[in-house]
């Protein structure tokens, strides 16, 4: 049988039995995959870095139709994160970033976009920018990639375009308008609402040399917080992780 | 079908880790095969690890007494600590016969995805021995992976503010491998820890 090659990103590993790794994948084409590194946890293992969490490669399978787990035959290093994982928080917020990825994207549904997402804000990573800025606009684009994230332009109620200040409303996950808002909306600072509009504009790169304040970045971490618990009904695992160390600088 | 004692066995032997069922069943077969008395001697030694294995108070190395072995030895020179991930780690620094000094086992690494955060791991413990004074060097041998990576860096950020040298055990090549072999992030760290020849 003959390998399949792409290019992909691991998003995490598993040591499983003496010496081998499960890897969980992500492909431009491909989607989401899961494959045996056998051999891979070695000291001489023909792999090396390869398959550390969030390694750039060109990755080569073997794929048998009865099977979900694929055979990892050749792997090739395009990228390491090594570099931005020598930095705690850069490497736990790295973690998050794949966490974050792992569970929005579906497996076997290829997502070029959600895969340019991760490759972009790892890259940023590695370029030294804050992690912060870097987590926060993962955790607004996965949502908007995801279908999830309420239209900024128009209230979710009656559609009419929205003007500033804008205003959050948890009880219909979405923001309205002046006319639609209630008690319980929150009004959303205009600092941060400008931060949610250069996420959507800029790349990640573009956006994190804007050099947000905490307190902005804070928000926008919150209100993309409230989506996704409520989408999902539970938090990241590594969100309480990232949050200890983030705090403990 | 299999009689229901061995299969017994083989289910008991399957939650090893690392032992698949093929293993298993390999293992009940050749423990079947084999003189009473060896089954005997398995079963004791199972059991006796554990009653009376426990963990050092000072170390967390696995132990039958207060403190381990290695705590407890005149001869090893307790100013330098050498940490470790886990209990099993000790016995391959100890085959190189080089190290005198003495450990700290943390009962794990930093791992955001199974929610492992700083405070599941012992880094507490080790803060401690370290104020107690008399420490020179602490050495972070924690694998050379992205957790073993983050961890050894919590813990240079929680030793930094002490009076102690923090080093992390170099990232080299494997002896007896090729040069053309090693890739990119192997190599910038082997050329990282160069020595003077
Ligand atoms: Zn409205
Ligand atoms: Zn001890």
């Amino acid at each position: 049988m003959k390998p399949k090659r792409t290019e992909a990103i691991v998003l995490h590993t598993i040591a499983v039995r003496e010496r081998d790794k499960l890897v969980v994948f992500l492909t431009p084409e491909h989607g989401k995959r899961k494959g045996w590194a056998y051999g891979a946890r070695g000291a001489r293992s023909r792999f090396g870095a390869s398959l550390e969490p969030l390694a750039k490669i060109n990755i080569g399978f073997i794929e048998k139709e009865s099977e979900e787990v694929v055979r990892i035959e050749s792997v090739d290093l395009i990228r390491s994160l090594f570099p931005a994982q020598q930095n705690l928080l850069g490497s736990i917020a790295a973690t998050y970033i794949a966490e974050t990825v792992d569970t929005f994207a579906i497996a076997d549904d290829p997502s070029e976009l959600i895969y340019r997402l991760l490759d972009r804000t790892t890259e940023a990573l590695l370029a030294g920018a804050t992690p912060l800025a870097v987590v926060a606009y993962t955790e607004v684009w996965i949502l908007r990639l995801s279908g999830i994230l309420p239209s900024l332009k128009n209230c979710i109620v009656c559609d009419q375009p929205l003007a500033r200040p804008l205003r959050y409303d948890a009880r219909v996950s979405g923001f309205v308008c002046e006319n639609c808002t209630t008690r319980d909306a929150d009004v959303i600072p205009n600092d941060v609402a400008d931060a949610l509009d250069a996420i959507m504009k800029f790349p990640v790169a573009e956006f994190a040399a804007r050099a947000e304040s905490d307190a902005v970045i804070f928000e926008l971490r919150s209100l993309a917080g409230a989506l996704r618990r409520h989408f999902l009904g539970h938090e990241l695992k590594s969100f309480d992780i990232l949050a200890s160390l983030a705090g403990s600088r | 079908m299999t009689a229901p004692p061995l299969a017994n066995l083989i289910n008991e032997l399957t939650k090893l880790p690392g032992v698949g069922g093929k293993s298993a069943s390999r293992l009940a077969y050749h423990i079947l095969k084999r003189p009473v008395a060896e089954a005997e001697s398995l079963a004791t030694a199972i059991l006796e690890v554990k009653s009376k294995i426990f963990r050092c108070s000072i170390c967390n190395n696995m132990t039958d007494v207060e403190p381990c072995a290695i705590c407890d030895d005149p001869r090893r020179d307790a100013s330098i600590i050498c940490v470790v991930e886990e209990a099993f780690n000790i016995a391959t620094i100890e085959q190189t016969r080089d190290f005198r000094g003495v450990f700290h086992v943390l009962l794990g690494a930093l791992s955001p995805l199974k929610g492992v955060g700083p405070q599941d791991i012992d880094v507490h413990g080790l803060v401690r021995r370290v104020q107690s004074g008399n420490v020179r060097e602490v050495i972070v041998a924690t694998n050379p992976n992205v957790e073993g990576e983050a961890t050894a860096l919590y813990i240079a950020q929680q030793l930094r503010t002490l009076d102690v040298k923090t080093t992390r055990l170099a990232f080299g090549l494997p002896v007896g491998g090729d040069l053309e072999y090693a890739d990119q992030v192997t190599m910038a760290k082997a050329l990282e820890g160069r020595r003077e020849i």
